[in-house]
């Protein structure tokens, strides 16, 4: 088991208005499943997909990551666990602009204390897996939109995670580039990883084994 | 660990160079003036020793003649009677010397050398001057009252005329005049002194003071030694009560002490301190606030790349260190700038001030001085680049994440 996440509400504060985003929702997801998350925008699912990545706190519940209780983590714990055992891959790609390609894939590496020789290796490693070993000194604004999420899935799998988390990552994508993005997460499932997917488009929602939908900060089935 | 962060934050300062630049400008002024500062300190400090080396110590007296005021006086100058009259009589010195100058070669067979301060001088002289012997002896009152054509060489002059070998007993010929060799003076280089601005003194030579007159009972100075330096303003007004009664009531001759000397040096530097100080630290403050407000523009240009560092793994510390660092790097090299600035105004400050008199009185950059610049630089990237620092390593990721 990856996830288990129990009872999860999320209420965001703004002023005086409380707003419930997520409203106990409890999801397992064993290693290896390839899972989507659809629904209406505003149903929460970001918010979801960021508890689950460990950039944000669920208000209350359970939420175990590999078995370890990551609600009352630190801050550098859970630092640590997003630079190593999750991949966040995100519908505007959030590559850094002013960087090259290798910088950009390389950063997660520098979290990690690599050293630079294992970093290089790395980098071009997962680059040529997606395709763009050509494209390293280039800089993100020269690159195509399926481009760039490439290069952020690369990013993604630098440090190889056990979980990729992808928050619409086809949304600014044209049908031929979000269709070549699914069949990449499809062999990455194939090879092992697990990999929660949120969208509201069907046709990309059909590549996951599994689906579930999120409305109103709950899940439908 | 550090070594990443710096990487990371430097990578970070190049992708918004201008801003840097004009930040580090007040920065630049201010370590630009602490080196200026802290050279004149130092140069300062060597003159001290040079006055130190001249005049042979802190407790010393040296009388020069000058014109008189009074118009229709005649100057008698200084006397070799004033010099016994003050040997006689005050009790609170422990030597006295009148002085003849003479800037002239000497030669040894075919060898002559440069100019060099030759001096005609009393036995006490080595005592007051605080030279010593390296061979052979000094003059004696012998030599002085038989007029002995003797001659004690200073360190370099001997090694120029003589190389290894002994000189003493050796004949020297001063503007025609035959001298023996009977001494040769130590090398005196002062504590923390190169020794190029008191060459000239370890070139010098002495002559019994009867051998060298250039006009008869006329002398050009008189070196006092005074017993200690708590007695040199009674010493001081002593000399000047036995002088003025052997001049007639005319004020003809400047007294000259080290210990004021010493003290207008110290009037000198305490007034540059307050105004290069002042200098200093308002440039520091109007610095450190530029890298402040820059850092703080640039957190918050940047906080989509803040969200997206913490979404593959940024720690808060991490945020915090790079910022950090990003402010030291630009006060710091703000600083190197500022060092290079401050040594080109220091030479040329050099290159004006030369002391017509003697040697060049140059300005001093050592390694504490750019050590010094290096240290309050980062201190101030520090100081005021914690805040920023924090504040982007405190940005909620996904709030950071979201900003567009």
């Amino acid at each position: 088991m990856v996830i288990k996440a129990s009872n999860i509400t999320r209420i965001y504060k703004m002023g005086s208005i409380s707003v419930k985003v997520l409203n106990h929702i409890s999801l397992s997801v064993e290693k290896g499943k390839f899972i989507s998350i659809m629904g209406p925008s505003g149903a929460g699912k970001s918010t979801f997909l960021h508890i689950l990545g460990c950039l944000d706190r669920p208000t209350s519940g359970e939420y175990k990551l590999d078995g370890l209780d990551v609600v009352n983590m630190n801050d550098s714990q859970l630092s640590n666990y997003r630079n190593k055992k999750i991949g966040f891959i995100f519908q505007l790609f959030n590559l850094l602009p002013k960087e090259d390609i290798f910088y950009n894939v390389e950063l997660p590496l520098f979290y990690a204390k690599k050293k630079k020789k294992e970093r290089k290796e790395r980098v071009e490693e997962v680059l040529s897996l997606v395709g763009l070993l050509h494209r390293i000194t280039h800089k993100p604004n020269q690159l195509s939109g399926g481009e760039c999420q490439r290069v952020a899935i690369a990013r993604a799998l630098v440090n190889c995670p056990a979980l990729l988390l992808a928050d619409e990552p086809t949304g600014n994508l044209d049908s031929h580039a979000g269709h070549q993005i699914m069949e990449i997460f499809t062999q990455l499932n194939e090879q092992g990883h697990t990999i929660i997917l949120v969208t509201h488009n069907e046709e990309m929602a059909k590549y996951a084994k599994y689906s579930l939908y999120l409305r109103d900060g709950k899940i439908e089935k | 660990m550090i070594w990443i962060n710096f990487l990371l934050a430097l990578r970070g300062l190049l992708s918004y160079k201008f801003r840097v630049f004009l930040t580090t400008l007040g920065i630049i002024m201010a370590i630009t003036a602490v080196m200026v500062m802290a050279s004149i300190i130092e140069g300062a400090k060597r003159e001290s020793l040079e006055i130190m080396a001249t005049m042979g110590g802190p407790s010393n007296i040296i009388i020069y003649p000058k014109f008189p005021e009074e118009k229709d006086v005649i100057p008698l100058g200084l006397l070799y009677g004033d010099a016994l009259s003050i040997r006689n009589r005050s009790p609170f010195i422990e030597g006295v010397s009148p002085t003849i100058n003479n800037w002239v070669g000497v030669k040894y067979k075919d060898k002559q050398t440069q100019e060099v301060n030759g001096l005609g001088c009393w036995p006490e002289f080595l005592n007051i001057a605080e030279f010593e012997i390296k061979e052979g002896r000094f003059i004696t009152w012998d030599d002085v009252e038989a007029n002995h054509q003797v001659i004690v060489l200073g360190y370099i002059t001997k090694q120029d005329l003589f190389g290894h070998t002994s000189p003493i007993g050796e004949k020297i010929e001063i503007e025609g005049r035959m001298y023996k060799v009977v001494g040769v003076l130590k090398k005196k280089i002062p504590k923390g002194w190169s020794s190029e601005g008191i060459k000239w003194l370890n070139r010098r030579y002495c002559v019994p003071i009867t051998t060298f007159w250039q006009e008869k009972d006329i002398i050009h100075e008189i070196h006092v030694k005074v017993k200690h330096i708590n007695l040199i303003e009674d010493a001081f007004l002593h000399i000047k009560s036995i002088l003025l009664a052997r001049h007639n009531g005319v004020d003809e001759f400047d007294i000259h002490t080290a210990k004021g000397a010493l003290e207008n040096i110290r009037q000198g530097i305490k007034i540059w301190i307050l105004i290069m100080g002042a200098i200093v630290g308002i440039s520091l403050l109007i610095g450190g606030i530029g890298i402040m407000n820059t850092m703080l523009a640039t957190v918050s240009d940047r906080k989509k790349e803040i969200g997206i560092r913490r979404s593959v793994g940024a720690k808060e510390i991490d945020i915090l260190f790079q910022f950090l660092m990003e402010a030291v790097i630009i006060s710091v090299s703000a600083g190197l700038v500022g060092i290079g600035l401050g040594m080109g105004i220091i030479q040329l400050v050099g290159l004006v001030i030369v002391n017509v008199e003697g040697p060049v009185k140059t300005v001093i950059i050592t390694p504490f001085i750019v050590g010094l610049a290096i240290l309050v630089s980062s201190l101030v990237g520090i100081l005021f680049g914690v805040y920023p620092a924090y504040k982007a390593a405190r940005q909620n990721p996904i709030d950071a994440l979201r900003y567009e």
